[in-house]
């Protein structure tokens, strides 16, 4: 212990008693108990409602029976789970859809969000809430038009990937064959991280993303289109570009209507 | 497809690695705030002996800082998705501390004035041996004499060593009003562990080496 040398007690005294006898440290199981106890507060905790929103909720119930009512069917809404169907596709107890037909399967959910699985591709609905699904693309190519709710969040998982979706219209084809994600966005906005791109890439619309073996590339969809049509090109891949790699960057990119060039980032 | 009459907005984000534990700040707050739990797991490991240290050293080694200690957790969750990209979640845990921190400490004051709460004994130390559990109960009487602003600009500067930039970040104040405060607590502190007897025998002791 470290103290002062004068008579009376200094601030580094004070320093000294504090540092050398009161500490954050706890044995490991209390340490683990508390982690559970935090984990357990926010499994019960009310997704996306903000303690702000239920004070608001919490209020107006007390001003009156109008206010009150509309807190009750606002909750209503919230907490009722979404349903949907299939329709030209098996689905089984566990949630595994494949198409049965040519045509492809299509699964259409209550608050109007659809996906249409291509012929041959195989999802599965992982889980279904009040805001949304998440939706394993298994193989194969999915067409996603997610409606535009308050608090909607859908997830869509393609390999070692997760699409976060508030509402937003895009293709997500994953082949688990060769490893290869393709997202082409019609509406809004991406962001896509993963394994190519830790620090994320910032995706507009318009735009098509391409992983593969640990490159990634973003390219004009249009573009990417007329080169898919044209039987005799086979474009090699431009440099890369690892400023990509930064959203930032990627966010700066020219929209595709200002007909944005190719490019390719190694990660 | 149908087209969307509103804005519209989709995210990817990367599933969580088994390396999430090495992860840097960004990619731990993204992964926690989208609400995977082994990401709060990482947080936990990682920030949960700071923040209960910081709020045992300010407020006294009560046991109610477990509880407090759950509500710096939630409102740092609830607040991780506005967090900028290039923040560090150290300097961010520090400050929902801190927050928390100063509410929990008007509310002593306010408890001890309705006497509430009584002043503290050196019982309530029980991990450390008796003289220093008496040291400590007389400095945290002293410490319960400051305001919530000087008390936490007193304890981040000394108990956990933050540089004064640091500190009025934390706090939410200006470099000036941080100064000030620290300042006052300072010269409240050093004037009161002078007269105080029992801290004052303390510290001689130690100073003499007789001290545990």
């Amino acid at each position: 212990m470290s103290f002062g040398e004068s008579d009376s007690p200094t601030l580094a005294d004070v320093e000294a008693v504090v540092r050398e006898n009161v500490s954050g440290h706890v044995d490991g199981d209390r340490h683990e108990q508390g982690k559970q106890r935090l984990l357990a507060a926010l499994r019960h905790r009310r997704p996306g409602v903000a303690r702000q929103a239920r004070r608001v909720v919490l209020i107006a119930a007390a001003l009156g029976a109008l206010a009150g009512g509309g807190a009750y069917a606002w909750k209503q809404h919230s907490g009722t789970r979404l349903t949907y169907d299939v329709a030209g596709g098996l689905l089984s107890d566990s949630g595994y859809v494949r198409s049965s037909g040519a045509s492809g399967a299509r699964l259409t959910f209550s608050d109007g969000s659809r996906v249409d699985l291509q012929d041959g591709a195989r999802a599965r609905i992982a889980a279904v809430d009040a805001h949304g699904a998440r939706l394993a693309i298994e193989n194969g190519h999915a067409a996603l038009n997610v409606a535009h709710l308050p608090r909607a969040a859908w997830y869509v998982d393609a390999g070692p990937f997760v699409i976060q979706v508030t509402g937003t219209q895009f293709d997500v084809d994953w082949s688990s064959y060769d490893d290869t994600l393709s997202v082409d966005l019609h509406e809004g906005s991406l962001v896509v991280s993963g394994p190519p791109a830790p620090t994320g890439v910032l995706l507009r619309a318009g735009q098509r993303l391409t992983a593969h073996e640990g490159r990634l590339s973003i390219e004009a969809l249009e573009q990417a289109v007329q080169v898919a049509e044209s039987p005799l090109l086979d474009p090699p891949l431009p440099e890369a570009d690892p400023a990509l790699a930064d959203p930032a960057l990627a966010e700066a990119l020219p929209s595709p209507s200002a007909e944005p060039p190719a490019a390719t980032a190694h990660f | 497809m149908v087209p969307s009459s509103q804005p519209s907005r989709a995210r990817l984000v990367a599933l969580p690695s088994p390396t999430l534990a090495q992860a840097d700040d960004a990619t731990l707050a993204r992964a926690a705030s989208s609400g995977d739990p082994r990401a709060t797991s990482v947080l936990w490991d990682r920030f949960s002996p700071l923040v209960r240290r910081m709020l045992r050293r300010t407020l006294g080694p009560t046991a109610e800082v477990e509880a407090l200690l759950q509500e710096v957790f939630l409102r740092a969750l609830r607040q991780l998705a506005g967090l900028p990209e290039s923040a560090q979640l150290k300097p961010f845990v520090v400050a929902v501390t801190v927050r928390v921190l100063s509410g929990e400490l008007k509310r002593n004051r306010m408890r001890r004035l309705l006497r509430l709460q009584g002043p503290w004994h050196s019982h309530d130390f029980a991990s450390a041996d008796p003289a220093t559990r008496t040291a400590l109960s007389s400095l945290y009487r002293i410490l319960d004499e400051l305001d919530a602003d000087a008390r936490l600009a007193f304890t981040l500067r000394h108990f956990e060593g933050l540089q004064i930039t640091e500190l009025a970040s934390a706090m939410d104040a200006s470099l000036s009003s941080a100064k000030r405060r620290l300042a006052r607590a300072n010269a409240r502190v050093q004037a009161a562990v002078s007269r105080d007897a029992a801290f004052s025998a303390y510290a001689t002791a130690a100073s003499l080496g007789d001290a545990p």
